[in-house]
């Protein structure tokens, strides 16, 4: 099943948003607070992509409106051609806050998508175990995801998104919320998986070394309202290792993203 | 991946521990009991240095035993003494139950309790709805739920009239008596449970295609549940009333039998056990229903007990 895009050609995952806009309103009635303003990015299909910006940035609304869950205010977004209006199956999303249905158990999360899908007791039985396999959750299949660790929560959140087969996947601040050693192995596996299938993946991040740990490009926004500041073709070679981690490469980038992001960091977020 | 074998263990490792510190707390804190003066761990320390009528008394059963004996103690004395017109023995009253059902009573009392069933039956397929309407829709709530929260502090017996010039004073009156006790308490617990539905999960839903229908069975009813049962189990309680008053309103039924027993001629010997079987069958549905509403927790909590439990 982990096959990638395949079928369609391999731009079946290609991201196009053309043009978007977005305000919230302001809570004091105020102005409104605009977000977007005017944003196009195009990613390509099978590439790993990193979003990185200041706080606030709007980051987590791109990605949302990627997915359809918020609808943009003028602009739009397409996947392999056709325009998003809602959420699909095609496309996983991967959480901060895991966000799984905390009264199903880990099995019964990972197949909450195919049930959506209407696949078959058995074949949803089926492919669960198998992605449960692949985010090292075996033997606790049958655990409450109060009983687990963030960590562990968040596996069984993308088991949970693998587990449909999207083209693409979504991850908002996904390791944002785990303690610094389960990110990184969190990080490493996350690249084990994605290098076995490559599918698009849009990483929001607020981690400048995560980014370039992980991407094969990193985006850079700048402070609200956003607009891309700058692409960054990530020239580290794959499979990833941690000696990446050390190297003085990492180092002098990390510091080019981190002067460019540095105006818009507001103490405030 | 080889290692992810070893980061599972980890974790896993990491919950055991937090487990062992959940005991050692509990086992501690014993300690400190045991090794003070007087306190209730005392005896699992020096149990063996204490005569054995002090120890049986930290059994709970034992104490529960000596606690409703003395009540039982006190209750015939008082009969005895008092006589009983005040109050019949334990005998009388144990008698009265017999005397309840072999009399003719037990078909007034199963007419009651049907009435009781379908009630509180309705109530709930009437009120779930409504509620789950109102949590979900603006509009709905707009519109409803300025009737539910006057009728909510309204006295319901206000309204009984109307019933009865609706219903005569048959079945139809007294079910519908009850539904109109019962029937807030779930309305307002399932609107509630189903308006606060996390944010984030809902998204979280929205995100993996889940269809109305489906969200509404998958994810608001689920997440409101304990809410839902608690209401459920408040609407009971309104419902027993409701039971008995539409009775006592008109003299019919258990409520006529209560209000003969209790007055002149008196025949405390069945009003006493009448009281006490209307009571148990209270007791006894609350027992369940709180049951289920601790079985239906956020998972967090279940979680909790399990894993003490599992120790």
């Amino acid at each position: 099943m982990f096959s990638g895009p395949d079928g369609s050609g391999p731009d079946n995952g290609a991201v196009e948003v053309r043009e978007v806009n977005k305000s919230f309103r302001s809570q004091a009635g105020s102005e409104d607070l605009k977000v977007l303003d005017d944003l196009s990015v195009s990613f390509k299909g099978g590439t790993f992509t990193c979003v990185v910006g200041p706080s606030g940035c709007g980051k987590s609304t791109l990605l949302r409106i990627i997915d359809g869950l918020i609808p943009p205010d003028s602009g739009g977004v397409t996947i392999g051609g056709e325009i998003v209006r809602e959420p699909s199956l095609d496309r996983g999303f991967v959480f901060q806050q895991f966000n799984l249905l905390p009264w199903r158990t880990v099995m019964g999360n990972v197949e909450f998508g195919l049930e959506n899908l209407g696949v078959k007791k058995e074949e949803r039985r089926r492919r669960a175990e198998e992605v449960v396999k692949f985010v090292a959750l075996e033997g606790f299949e049958s655990y409450f995801p109060g009983q687990l660790s963030g960590g562990m929560q968040q596996r069984v959140g993308l088991a949970r998104a693998l587990a449909v087969d999207p083209t693409i996947l979504l991850m908002d601040e996904p390791f944002g919320s785990v303690d610094d050693q389960t990110r990184m192995l969190l990080q490493d596996e996350l690249l084990g998986i994605w290098e076995g299938n490559q599918k698009t993946v849009i990483f929001v991040t607020h981690d400048i070394e995560e980014a370039l740990y992980l991407a094969d490009q990193v985006i850079v926004m700048c402070a609200r309202p956003s607009r891309i500041s700058r692409t960054i073709d990530v020239p580290f070679k794959r499979p990833r290792d941690e000696s990446i981690r050390g190297s003085g490469e990492l180092a002098r980038l990390k510091q080019e993203i981190w002067n460019e992001l540095k105006p818009g960091a507001t103490v405030e977020g | 991946m080889t290692r992810r074998p070893d980061i599972t263990g980890a974790s896993h490792v990491t919950d055991v521990s937090q487990k062992g510190g959940l005991v050692s707390q509990g086992e501690a804190s014993k300690r400190v009991g045991a090794e003070g003066t007087g306190g209730p761990g005392d005896v699992e320390a020096r149990g063996t240095e204490r005569p054995r009528w002090r120890r049986a008394l930290n059994n709970k059963w034992v104490l529960r035993f000596l606690f409703y004996g003395a009540i039982l103690v006190a209750w015939q004395v008082t009969a005895e003494i008092k006589g009983e017109f005040f109050l019949p023995t334990i005998p009388a009253t144990i008698m009265g139950f017999g005397e309840l059902f072999s009399e003719g009573y037990a078909s007034t009392l199963f007419e009651t309790f049907r009435q009781l069933v379908v009630g509180f039956l309705l109530a709930l397929v009437i009120a779930i709805p409504i509620g789950a309407l109102m949590g979900r829709s603006r509009f709905a709530s707009d519109i409803l739920s300025p009737y539910v929260y006057t009728l909510f502090v309204t006295p319901k017996q206000t309204l009984l009239p109307v019933l009865i010039i609706a219903f005569g004073i048959g079945f139809a009156y007294r079910a519908w008596t009850v539904v109109l006790f019962a029937v807030f308490f779930p309305i307002i617990n399932t609107a509630a449970g189903v308006h606060y539905v996390d944010k984030e999960l809902r998204e979280a839903a929205r995100a993996f295609g889940t269809k109305p229908w489906r969200m509404l069975t998958q994810v608001y009813i689920p997440a409101a549940a304990p809410f839902i049962v608690a209401g459920i189990r408040l609407g009971f309680g309104m419902a027993m009333k409701g039971m008995i008053i539409a009775e006592l309103w008109i003299l019919a039924g258990t409520g006529d039998l209560l209000e003969t027993f209790s007055a002149a001629p008196m025949r405390l010997d069945l009003y006493y056990p009448l009281v006490l079987l209307i009571l148990g069958v209270a007791v006894l549905v609350n027992v369940v229903l709180l049951w289920a509403e601790r079985k239906l927790r956020p998972a967090a909590q279940i979680s909790e007990a399990q894993l003490l439990g599992q120790v």
